[in-house]
């Protein structure tokens, strides 16, 4: 795990002192060098603001902690003791969460419990398959074991077994007592308690987007008035169609650019199914480009839509295509969550 | 206890069992019957007119039955205290809003927590067998336990979870499936057969 620092406000909220007492007692410290009471650079703190502002390394506050205990607040350690373990999970459950976050592509609700497939669950526990096998068989061992349907399935068309979060969480229990390295059992357990809030987070995260995603497609529509930009044509009483919204760069294939309002362009649904007919089908993965090209080749005589989809080519740079294969869990579509 | 007063036998009475001294008269009937069964089976005449004796003086007496002492069910405020303690929460308001709830429950359909019977539900999911339903009888009980309110499979099929093997788990599997297997027309049943061949699944399952 990657050093986690404390902002002086923090520290200061948590030690119950002022900003001027804080300051005070840096002070002291770097005063006498080589005394009982010292706070190294790189190792107890590091100084991030041209003011000499500090941010501190758990040790770090731990020192000017035990400092305050020692000097003017009797019995303060053992408060300050179980706010630092308090924060040490608090800090360790962050880690947590960010492994789930990107481990967790395989996400899928099927009869409304959420399940992760098994490569994904080795991953998150941070275990190898074959032990991840050893625990499920003494999970399946226990008074309530893992049962089909609630706490794993096999789900052919995603690629075979996956766990429920109740699954995960019953394999957590079965760790916590198998390990023996104090940090693993602490992760392990952890993955258990969190598993369920973060998925929430995960799922609420998604159909976010998607929601973004229609407001910027009836934004566009607004925009440009309901008319399609290659043909001039709009819907009328007598004449009436429908309008689409075609994602420049594929929704699939750029997911970050799907909710960008400058990624869209409002087509005719005729010109739309040309356009990906042209391109192999709705699945394939196209560009800007691939659109510039076939309207070059279909509708020449467009030559102002060209011009502004070579500026919104500009504005959207040059994006690269995230792997298909595993798109980051908030990519998801929002039908596999709902 | 009163009950046990009412069952012993006061001194007037004479004590209905064999020690009894005062002994019935037995007619002829019994007799023919006792010297026929003797010579058929060769048991000697005395024990079976000490036998006759016994039934005599105790035909109308009525079996010691184990007093059954129903457990008093959980108090609503009992079982809402039980799942406020699991879910890390202090009241149905923060159980509600949490999202480690939330998920955890997506998958047993409609909730009413304005009943009851909404507790008792997430009771049975997440903290134990309820007070007074472990031992029950009726339908979809099975070895005492209703294996539709709970998931406890090695009890269902009256395996020892710890020295089982998967031969046991078959073998028991295969019993109830010859009651419940919806075949069977007296005492067959879809749900209970269904819900006995995902216990099985899981239970032999190769992960």
């Amino acid at each position: 795990m990657a050093e986690h620092y404390i902002t002086s406000k923090e520290l200061i909220s948590t030690l119950k002192i002022s900003s001027q007492e804080l300051i005070t007692i840096e002070q002291f410290f770097d005063a006498i060098p080589d005394d009982e009471w010292e706070l190294l650079e790189g190792k107890d703190y590091r100084v991030v603001a041209g003011n000499g502002l500090r941010e501190y390394t758990t040790p770090g506050a731990y020192t000017l902690a035990r400092y305050l205990d020692a000097t003017q607040k009797q019995g303060f350690w053992e408060v300050i003791k179980e706010w630092f373990s308090h924060r040490k999970r608090e800090v360790r459950r962050a880690f947590v969460r960010k492994k789930i976050l990107d481990n967790c592509s395989s996400l899928v609700k099927r009869n409304d419990i959420f399940f992760v497939s098994r490569s994904d669950v080795v991953a998150i526990f941070g275990t190898k398959p074959s032990y991840l096998k050893k625990m499920s068989e003494i999970a399946q061992r226990a008074e309530q074991p893992l049962l089909k349907g609630q706490d794993y399935d096999e789900f052919i068309d995603e690629g075979g077994l996956h766990y429920s979060l109740a699954g995960i969480d019953k394999l957590s229990q079965v760790l916590k007592t198998s390990l023996t390295k104090k940090n693993r059992r602490e992760w392990c357990t952890d993955v258990g308690e969190v598993i369920r809030p973060q998925v929430k987070d995960i799922v609420d995260q998604i159909i976010k987007r998607d929601k973004g995603i229609q407001k910027a497609i009836c934004k566009v529509k607004r925009d440009n008035d309901n008319t399609c930009q290659v043909t001039g044509k709009k819907p009328d009483k007598v004449n009436n169609f429908k309008i689409a919204a075609h994602h420049l760069y594929s929704r699939n294939s750029y997911p970050h650019l799907a909710d960008v309002d400058k990624n869209l362009i409002t087509l005719t649904c005729e010109v739309h199914e040309q356009f990906h007919q042209y391109m192999g089908g709705y699945g394939k993965p196209c560009t800007i480009d691939d659109f510039i090209k076939f309207v070059e080749q279909y509708y020449p005589s467009s030559n102002q839509v060209v011009i502004c989809l070579n500026d919104q080519k500009r504005v959207l740079g040059n994006p690269e295509p995230v792997n298909q294969r595993k798109p980051h869990v908030l990519y998801l579509p929002v039908s596999r969550v709902l | 206890m009163t009950t046990t007063k009412k069952q012993t036998p006061s001194a007037e009475k004479p004590k209905p069992d064999q020690s009894s001294t005062s002994k019935a008269l037995l007619n002829d009937l019994i007799q023919n019957e006792i010297s026929r069964i003797s010579e058929l089976q060769s048991v000697h005449s005395a024990i079976l007119e000490e036998f006759a004796q016994f039934v005599i003086a105790n035909h109308k007496k009525k079996p010691k039955l184990p007093k059954v002492v129903k457990p008093k069910p959980l108090t609503l405020a009992q079982l809402k205290a039980a799942v406020y303690e699991h879910f890390h929460t202090k009241d149905t308001t923060a159980l509600k809003k949490s999202s480690t709830f939330q998920l955890a429950t997506s998958g047993m359909g409609k909730l009413d927590l304005s009943k009851k019977d909404g507790w008792e539900a997430l009771y049975r999911k997440f903290i134990g067998v309820l007070p007074g339903e472990d031992n029950e009888t009726g339908k979809g009980c099975i070895n005492g336990i209703n294996i539709f309110k709970y998931d406890l499979p090695w009890r269902a099929f009256g395996l020892n979870r710890k020295t089982a093997s998967t031969e046991d788990v078959k073998s028991a599997y295969r019993e109830l499936s010859k009651i419940y297997h919806p075949d069977n027309r007296e005492t067959g049943n879809a749900d209970v057969f269904n819900r006995l061949t995902v216990f099985y699944k899981s239970l032999t399952e190769r992960f």
